[in-house]
């Protein structure tokens, strides 16, 4: 059976395309890495012990990734390093590490839409010309009044909630639902960033207040990253994937690994090769959307080098791979006296845009924003109490425990990565994966930009805790020395000039006409710490409206 | 360089035991080389009880960690882990408490036993005693608190699910 386009990757990207795609007439056949996943069933978060229970995971849900060079910590301010009141501090490496898996990512149906929190973001409208500001990183080949028709489209068709106004995010008409209400921490919080002149205001979320399109409202279990059994959380195989489904036009196969794509004699990408179900396929690709993510997608490129193209697909520029933006991140967290329920409601629930623009932070560029993250860090039941924050042991411990559960309240801090030469993913020259394909290899480097962020990031976080009544802070988490990014960019970025990126503004690649990136690899900047999804979303609904139109 | 992601594993709603072990293992980081094993050390498992009844005892809402079946789990996770290390550990650490007295550990009264668990929550994390007791709260206090006669009294549900938390809060 032929297909009109063939997509690669049905994350926050590729389920947007094959939904657009779908939805104007085309075919569409979509080839995913990962397997399904069955909400009911896979995360059900129903029994005792669900608090040991992470996102699960399943044969190819994870892929296997090697880490290089993510830079030296050296001297340091006192509020930077990882910590919390139990474990102390992990003996001090020379380098930066990656604990608990350092790229976070789902391979499956949804891709990592299926783990996300469910922020649903626009960029800042000043982030689209960081570069013409400020002078550093690079301008989006775009404004943010090209992209707002389809920022509106995906939070329609997702049913994204959020305030009447959102500061530096203009809206031509408002969100399909009002905001969530803000749980306990939010609220605390939101009353220390009014002493602060750090406003808080509700955050847009990917999550249904009432019934709609089939899937039932938010019961607010706290739980989004282990996965939403209910299908409240707007995930990709959630909104645009079952829509592309009942359209009748999507084939999606999962557990398909793309080994190679081909270049044809006229320029076009004219085939590739995946793996599924233990036998290779060749297939042809009449139009080609790469949506596999800031790591596979270059990979992808990279390893399809031929003799006509010895540095990979689509790479005349050479900066395919180049360019990577980690997450930079800081949270802080500590018990409350008096606080109560911190467990209970929406994750990320209120967010400080107030700092976000690209001046936002004196002394860096970029800016960030800061967020109620109590819930999205995992302090939801009591073993993360237990093993992070309440030391001790014995009856006194027990009772602790017992009068302090649900006083946790974290400041999250988010911040932009300006890209550095020293940063990439690359091709590991020794490792394979089962199909022969070279692993990925992130080299991760924080600038002295992301230091000086981080710093700034790390003593408002402070200042909210304090102001919130914290005491003391029990936990510290940081970019400094923790290699966890969650979400990745620029490995394919966007831009005017052929020779410094890899598609036009469009998401279509300089070198070959019929292959098109809708993922996050085309981000030329990474925003001031706004979640990626709806952006993405956004991109691949305009790449496919672009690939109908001709 | 590092490799992370590695055997694939089909899913089920079994407890994963990898965040467990991984918590160990990075527990276990910066840990002084352990002394020669001198042949096969067994882990104690009647010291090992005293001590998590010690670190985790019954009080009037909630059973102590011994009825709620936390050593064997450790026992098992210890058996099941690629890091020999943590076995050594518990087999060490079981030693130890058990050379503090002509009595065995299990049979000291429980103040002194209190006593030599708050010696070790401060002792050197590079040195047998204040890793075990590290390695040991760390997995301890995830296997309890996992357990639904574990969190008696406190105001959480025994899963979010199917309830969820509805508003109001707080």
């Amino acid at each position: 059976m032929s297909h009109d386009a063939v997509i690669i990757g049905s994350g926050a990207g590729g389920a947007a395309a094959a939904y657009e795609l779908t939805r104007l007439g085309l075919s569409v056949l979509v080839l995913e890495a990962g397997p399904r996943f069955e909400p009911a069933t896979d995360y059900p978060h129903d029994e005792a012990g669900w608090e040991r229970r992470r996102f699960p995971r399943k044969a190819g849900s994870v892929a296997e990734i090697r880490y290089g060079d993510l830079g030296r910590t050296g001297p340091h301010d006192p509020a930077l390093p990882s910590w919390n009141a139990v474990q102390g501090a992990p003996p001090s490496p020379d380098g930066r590490r990656q604990p608990g898996g350092g790229y976070s990512h789902v391979r499956g149906v949804g891709g990592s839409t299926l783990h996300f929190v469910g922020e649903a973001h626009r960029l800042h409208r000043d982030a689209f010309g960081l570069a013409s500001a400020l002078g550093a990183g690079a301008d989006w080949p775009l404004s943010y009044e090209v992209l707002a028709p389809f920022y509106l489209q995906a939070e329609r068709l997702i049913g994204v909630a959020g305030p009447e106004r959102q500061t530096g995010r203009p809206r031509d008409a408002p969100f399909p639902f009002a905001a969530h209400p803000l749980n306990t921490a939010a609220r605390r919080l939101a009353d220390a960033g009014v002493a602060l002149n750090l406003p808080f205001e509700a955050n847009s979320r990917a999550v249904l207040p009432v019934s709609r399109d089939g899937r039932p409202p938010c019961n607010y279990c706290g739980q989004c990253s282990r996965g939403c059994p209910i299908g409240d959380k707007g995930s990709a195989d959630q909104t645009f994937l079952r829509h592309a489904a009942r359209s009748g036009r999507m084939t999606l196969l999962a557990e398909a690994s793309v080994l190679r794509l081909h270049p044809g004699r006229d320029g076009s990408i004219a085939a590739l090769d995946y793996r599924h179900r233990g036998r290779t396929h060749r297939r042809e690709t009449p139009m080609l959307i790469l949506a596999a993510g800031a790591v596979q997608t270059p990979r992808l490129l990279l390893h399809s080098a031929c003799p006509g193209m010895p540095e990979g697909i689509a790479n005349g520029s050479g900066e395919v791979g180049r360019n990577f933006m980690e997450t930079l991140s800081w949270h802080g967290t500590g018990l409350v006296p008096g606080l109560r329920d911190s467990h209970k409601g929406l994750p990320a629930d209120a967010v400080c845009w107030a700092q976000n623009g690209p001046d936002g932070v004196p002394g860096a560029a970029g800016g960030c924003r800061f967020t109620s993250s109590v819930q999205e860090i995992g302090f939801t039941g009591p073993i993360a109490y237990a093993q992070r924050l309440l030391p001790g042991f014995g009856a006194a411990f027990k009772d602790v425990m017992r009068a302090r559960f649900g006083s946790a309240l974290t400041v999250g801090a988010t911040g932009a990565v300006i890209p550095d030469g020293r940063s990439r993913v690359r091709l590991d020259p020794d490792r394979h994966d089962p199909d022969g394909v070279p692993l990925p290899v992130i080299d991760s480097v924080l600038t002295e930009n992301s230091l000086t962020l981080l710093a700034h990031m790390a003593g408002v976080g402070r200042r909210l805790l304090s102001e919130c009544g914290v005491e003391p802070v029990a936990e510290q988490i940081s970019s400094w020395d923790r290699f966890t990014a969650t979400h990745a960019f620029g490995t394919a970025r966007m831009g005017t000039d052929p020779s410094r990126s890899v598609t036009d503004a469009r998401g279509r690649s300089h070198d070959h006409p019929n292959l098109w990136i809708t993922d996050a690899s085309v981000f030329p900047a990474s925003g001031g710490g706004e979640a990626p999804a709806l952006t993405i979303h956004a991109l691949a609904l305009r790449a496919a409206q672009h690939i109908v139109a001709g | 360089m590092r490799t992370i992601g590695g055997p694939l594993r089909t899913n089920d709603r079994a407890i994963d035991r990898r965040g467990l072990i991984g918590l160990a293992a990075a527990a276990l980081s910066g840990l002084a080389p352990l002394p020669a094993a001198g042949g096969d050390r067994a882990v104690a498992a009647a010291t090992l009880d005293a001590f998590l009844d010690t670190l985790l005892p019954a009080d009037a809402a909630s059973p102590a960690a011994g009825a709620a079946g936390v050593g064997p789990e450790i026992r098992a996770i210890a058996d099941g882990a690629d890091d020999p290390r943590l076995k050594r550990l518990l087999a060490l650490g079981t030693e130890w408490l058990d050379g503090l007295d002509a009595r065995p550990f299990a049979a000291l009264p429980a103040t002194v036993r209190t006593r030599v668990l708050a010696w070790m929550e401060g002792a050197d994390r590079g040195a047998v005693p204040g890793r075990f007791f590290l390695v040991v709260r760390t997995l301890a206090v995830e296997i309890y608190y996992a357990r639904a006669e574990a969190i008696a009294g406190f105001p959480i549900s025994v899963a979010p699910q199917p309830a969820g938390y509805p508003p109001p809060w707080g």
